[in-house]
């Protein structure tokens, strides 16, 4: 299940990192990975959301591999809910300006990465880990997207060489 | 000039006076737990009392408050700051973040658990590193403006709590678990330091009584 959830999570975080960047070309990203799709959600899970955030939250839904995810917009932020199919939260997540990621993730990243830049950033809270933030790095010859915490933790999903 | 600066001052007095006193839980055993897992469990309790104490000086220190000695505090550790910490932990840390301009606090209870806390600015904010001995990053915190809560935090506060105002904010991010929001909160008659996490988490780690001028 977990395993599911990250390549799920994966695959929501490369459509967003993908889709609000120029990727210089076809980006196989989202054909590989994109499954979201527009349908209505369990009635248990928007009643939870409503539950939350009230009734009148101006929200959309996609539902990817059993997990639905609400995207609206709260204190000026466009943040994601993620639910599991019993209305359980299974984390948040939001856009992160590139430039605010703390200083142990960039510090990270720009090690692992050095001839690269980060181009987008999306940073993801789950209960029982530390905050995540998803970036998609640019570098000469490869585009990869990565997580990475505060701790050091950085895990590469996705890299492919740039023609 | 001068006079705004004096709070501070008052305020770092304070700060190093409950540091002097803060309390550490006596460790916690248990035989059934696995060696591979022995310090987590171990130290899991007892620093997330700690965090909360040391949370309560960062809170303190940025809010008015009454000079009437805390019983909370009584118990507590010592924290020395300026005391030479492990060449490991300076290493780690100047590994990670470089040659940033850092101040060091130690919490010691001469028990088993310390803790050792780097000060630095990071890129305009104050942040803490908190160090097991062993060089391992046990938390990273800042203190926030409470409109930087996240919403379901604010929220989870503002449903138990009512009647309270949160007045500083504290955000605690954990290897092993969500990121923390250590907020005092101010009822007509309580103070409380309480944390929360996004996923409805809420705890309370010390209410007090406020005294009221006709009482």
């Amino acid at each position: 299940m977990k395993k599911n959830v990250m390549f799920m999570l994966l695959a929501f975080v490369t459509l967003n990192l993908t889709a609000r960047t120029p990727a210089g070309g076809p980006d196989p990203g989202p054909a590989v990975f994109s499954k979201s799709s527009a349908v209505r959600v369990s009635p248990l899970v928007e009643a939870r959301f409503k539950k939350q955030y009230g009734p009148v939250v101006n929200v959309s839904w996609k539902v990817i591999e059993d997990i639905s995810i609400a995207t609206f917009t709260e204190q000026g932020t466009q943040t994601d809910v993620f639910y599991y199919n019993d209305g359980d939260t299974f984390g948040y997540g939001k856009s992160v300006d590139k430039n605010v990621l703390p200083k142990a993730v960039s510090g990270s990243l720009n090690k692992k990465f050095s001839e690269g830049t980060v181009q987008k950033a999306y940073e993801f809270k789950t209960p029982d880990s530390p905050t995540r933030y998803y970036v998609r790095v640019i570098a000469p010859n490869y585009s990869v997207i990565a997580s990475a915490t505060e701790f050091g933790d950085v895990t590469v999903y996705q890299k492919q060489k740039i023609k | 000039m001068g006079k705004k600066a004096q709070p501070l001052e008052k305020d770092r007095l304070l700060q190093d006076e409950f540091r002097y006193k803060l309390p550490l839980q006596i460790k916690m055993t248990n035989k059934n737990f696995k060696p591979l897992n022995l310090k987590f469990y171990q130290m899991k309790k007892n620093v997330m009392f700690l965090l909360a104490a040391l949370v309560s000086l960062s809170l303190f220190a940025k809010t008015p408050v009454s000079k009437t000695p805390n019983p909370l505090f009584r118990s507590f550790a010592k924290t020395v700051k300026g005391e030479r910490v492990s060449p490991l932990i300076e290493a780690k840390f100047k590994k990670q973040y470089g040659t940033a301009n850092v101040s060091w606090s130690v919490v010691d209870d001469m028990s088993d658990v310390r803790i050792t806390i780097a000060t630095f600015n990071d890129d305009g904010e104050q942040k803490e590193v908190y160090y097991y001995d062993d060089g391992e990053v046990y938390g990273i915190g800042k203190t926030i403006r409470r409109d930087q809560l996240p919403g379901n935090v604010t929220r989870s506060i503002n449903a138990r709590f009512s009647s309270g105002v949160i007045q500083t904010a504290y955000e605690f991010n954990e290897r092993s678990s969500a990121t923390r929001y250590f907020v005092r909160v101010v009822t007509p008659r309580h103070s409380m330091i309480v944390s929360a996490n996004e996923f409805g988490d809420t705890r309370v780690y010390q209410k007090e009584r406020l005294k009221h001028m006709f009482e």
